[in-house]
């Protein structure tokens, strides 16, 4: 177990170091990120500024929502945004070698991409994230603070188990990108808004299906003191048991494609 | 078998190839009615290997040695058959296996592409818990027989092949594998190159006792390096036995292919056959022990005026043919 967390860190330090030799690359992936962002939250302000409020929440509440949902990503993209270009690495014939080393596939698999850029968009996502809190008023008990941990490593463990997923389709399809794009995106972009504003069928998807209400949707509620209005208050304490039984879910699944893998066809 | 380090038998893998439909809605009914041609690959193979054996494993381009291969390093699981490495399943105790196994994939680098030479070995220093003793005599040790020191700080995209394929040779060896599989370890390269990564690679076998399959299309290496040679077509075992008997039956024949100037209609040579035509292209295949190059090239020259020849060693393919013809 240590031996594995060991190597994880030096193959994570060895993709840094390859990374660094296209510093270009880094900066444009760092810029395009920003670029969407201030792209989303203009369209965002506008919305609320027009209708002065959404469904009874305030813009800085929305914002909340918003900078919740960043939060999450924000922890889940190191470890798990390159999943989604795994059908690259099975097409390549390129996952063989982990197969052949003494370590975790699965592990090498999460160890397999430098980190710099997500670093980058975790910055920005606690920076956000801060600055939303303090416009939308929310008072900070140690309490709150506690809460918030578990809700950022909640959500972002059920992001990460929606890429692991992901992935381990790719195992079965030999494709991997048109899950993310078709699926994931479109339900992350859906929870940047309050989830009420939806019909219902699409709030029981997000909670039960593909749960991404809980990264942000029921957790607001505790941080704005309005648990209360929730249908089940429940619901908002449930993040962290969401994410490690998804996240549960989403390895086995991946197990079980590796045994379908076959690799490149030479 | 008591010595067996590695025992197969049976053994069948079927690629399942998905037919794909475009789209997401596509992909969709794919994964939930799925529709597939079968292509077998490895179609009942049986061998066994022996501890300090150092095995050709040969065949024509697509044969089905690289997935031979895989099942035995445990990338893929096979679609029937039984296979034991080192008294491992190799696909069901993965971990295990690959701590006593070393790869060598010819086409494909297993070193960290963007990363100087040095830092592939240390990270695989760090996974396979090579104690740092081990490590430092390795290390010195393939640097100075392969040559590795003009390199080490160069990023392995920018090697040359040869300086690729040497650097894989000695990251599959840095942990003292009792068992090492170099599947097309000499493709692609120079004779100069494939003649030191040979040397090498008899050299582990002798020095160290590593069992060795070595997997190739080029008949050269297995004359060269190996005592036995289990020889498949079409995921099956054509031949397994000395290197010496197919040597000794067909591998006396060589093929000298002649331009010849106006494309005579007929052509024969005393001591030699003709087995191809092409316009005034035309290929001879002669006994070495019966005629030698010289004097069957004096031979057609004072028949015919010679534009052009070469001259070209038994293949594989040819090899496979005659030995359906003829029988082993
Ligand atoms: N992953 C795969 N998917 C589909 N077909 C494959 C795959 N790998 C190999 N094949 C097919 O199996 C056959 C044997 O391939 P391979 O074992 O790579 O041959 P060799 O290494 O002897 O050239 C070929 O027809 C090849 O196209
Ligand atoms: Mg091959």
């Amino acid at each position: 177990m240590l031996h594995t967390l060991r190597c994880f860190f030096h193959l994570i330090g060895a993709q840094a170091r390859a990374q660094m030799q296209y510093r270009f690359n880094f900066f444009a992936q760092v810029f395009s990120m920003i670029a969407t962002y201030m792209g989303q939250f203009i369209a965002l302000s506008w919305l609320t500024d027009r209708f002065g409020s959404i469904r009874g929440w305030r813009l800085e509440e929305v914002i909340l929502f918003y900078a919740l949902a960043i939060l999450a990503w924000g922890f889940c993209v190191s470890l798990f945004f390159h999943l989604v270009s795994f059908e690259d690495q099975i097409r390549e014939g390129l996952f063989d070698r982990a197969l052949v080393r003494p370590l975790n596939p699965f592990i090498q698999l999460l160890a397999g991409h430098s980190p710099i850029a997500g670093t980058g968009q975790l910055a920005f996502s606690i920076g956000a994230f801060l600055w939303a809190t303090a416009r939308a008023g929310v008072v900070w008990t140690p309490l709150k603070l506690l809460y918030l941990l578990g809700v950022a490593v909640g959500g972002a463990l059920i992001l990460g188990a929606a890429l692991v997923t992901v992935s381990a389709l790719g195992f079965f399809t030999r494709r991997t990108y048109t899950f993310y794009w078709t699926v994931v995106y479109p339900a992350r972009q859906l929870v940047h808004y309050p989830l009420n504003i939806y019909s219902q069928v699409v709030q029981w998807l997000l909670t039960v299906g593909l749960p991404f209400a809980f990264i942000n949707y029921y957790p607001a509620h505790v941080l704005l003191d309005r648990a209360a209005n929730l249908p089940w208050p429940l619901l908002a304490y449930l993040t962290p048991l969401v994410g490690v039984v998804t996240f549960a879910a989403a390895y086995g699944l991946w197990c079980l494609g590796l045994r379908s893998y076959v690799g490149a066809g030479s | 078998m008591e010595d067996a380090i590695i025992t197969v038998e049976n053994l069948r893998k079927e690629f399942r190839i998905p037919r794909r439909r475009p789209g997401f809605l596509g992909t969709l009914r794919s994964l939930l009615s799925p529709e597939y041609e079968v292509r077998t690959a490895v179609d009942g193979i049986s061998f066994t290997i022996r501890r300090g054996e150092l095995v050709g494993y040969i065949g024509p381009n697509g044969a089905g040695k690289s997935t031979t291969i895989k099942i035995l390093t445990g990338i893929m699981v096979p679609t029937s058959g039984r296979v034991v490495v080192d008294g491992l399943v190799p696909y069901e105790r993965r971990v295990e296996n690959a701590r006593r196994i070393g790869v060598v994939f010819g086409q494909r680098t297993q070193l960290w592409w963007d990363l100087p030479t040095i830092d592939s070995f240390e990270l695989l220093r760090h996974i396979y818990r090579i104690p740092a003793g081990v490590y430092k005599q390795n290390l010195e040790l393939f640097t100075d027989l392969l040559g590795l020191g003009e390199f080490l700080n160069t990023p392995v995209r920018q090697l040359s092949l040869g300086q690729r394929m040497r650097a894989d040779l000695a990251a599959a060896l840095l942990h003292n594998p009792r068992l090492v599989y170099l599947d097309e370890p000499t493709i692609g390269l120079d004779v100069v190159a494939k003649e030191r990564i040979r040397r090498f690679i008899k050299e582990i076998n002798r020095e160290r006792g590593v069992t060795i399959i070595l997997t190739t299309h080029d008949m050269q290496d297995v004359e060269k390096l190996c005592e036995r040679m289990i020889l498949i077509d079409h995921g099956r075992v054509v031949y397994d036995g000395p290197v010496e008997e197919v040597k000794r039956r067909f591998g006396r024949h060589r093929i000298l292919v002649v331009d010849l100037e106006g494309a005579p209609e007929e052509v024969s040579v005393e001591g030699a056959e003709v087995i191809r035509r092409e316009n005034g292209r035309v290929w001879l295949r002669f006994n070495r022990d019966e005629i030698s190059a010289a004097q069957l090239i004096h031979r057609v020259g004072q028949r015919y005026n010679i534009v052009d020849l070469t001259l070209e060693e038994p293949e594989i393919e040819g090899i496979i043919a005659r030995i359906y013809e003829e029988g082993m």
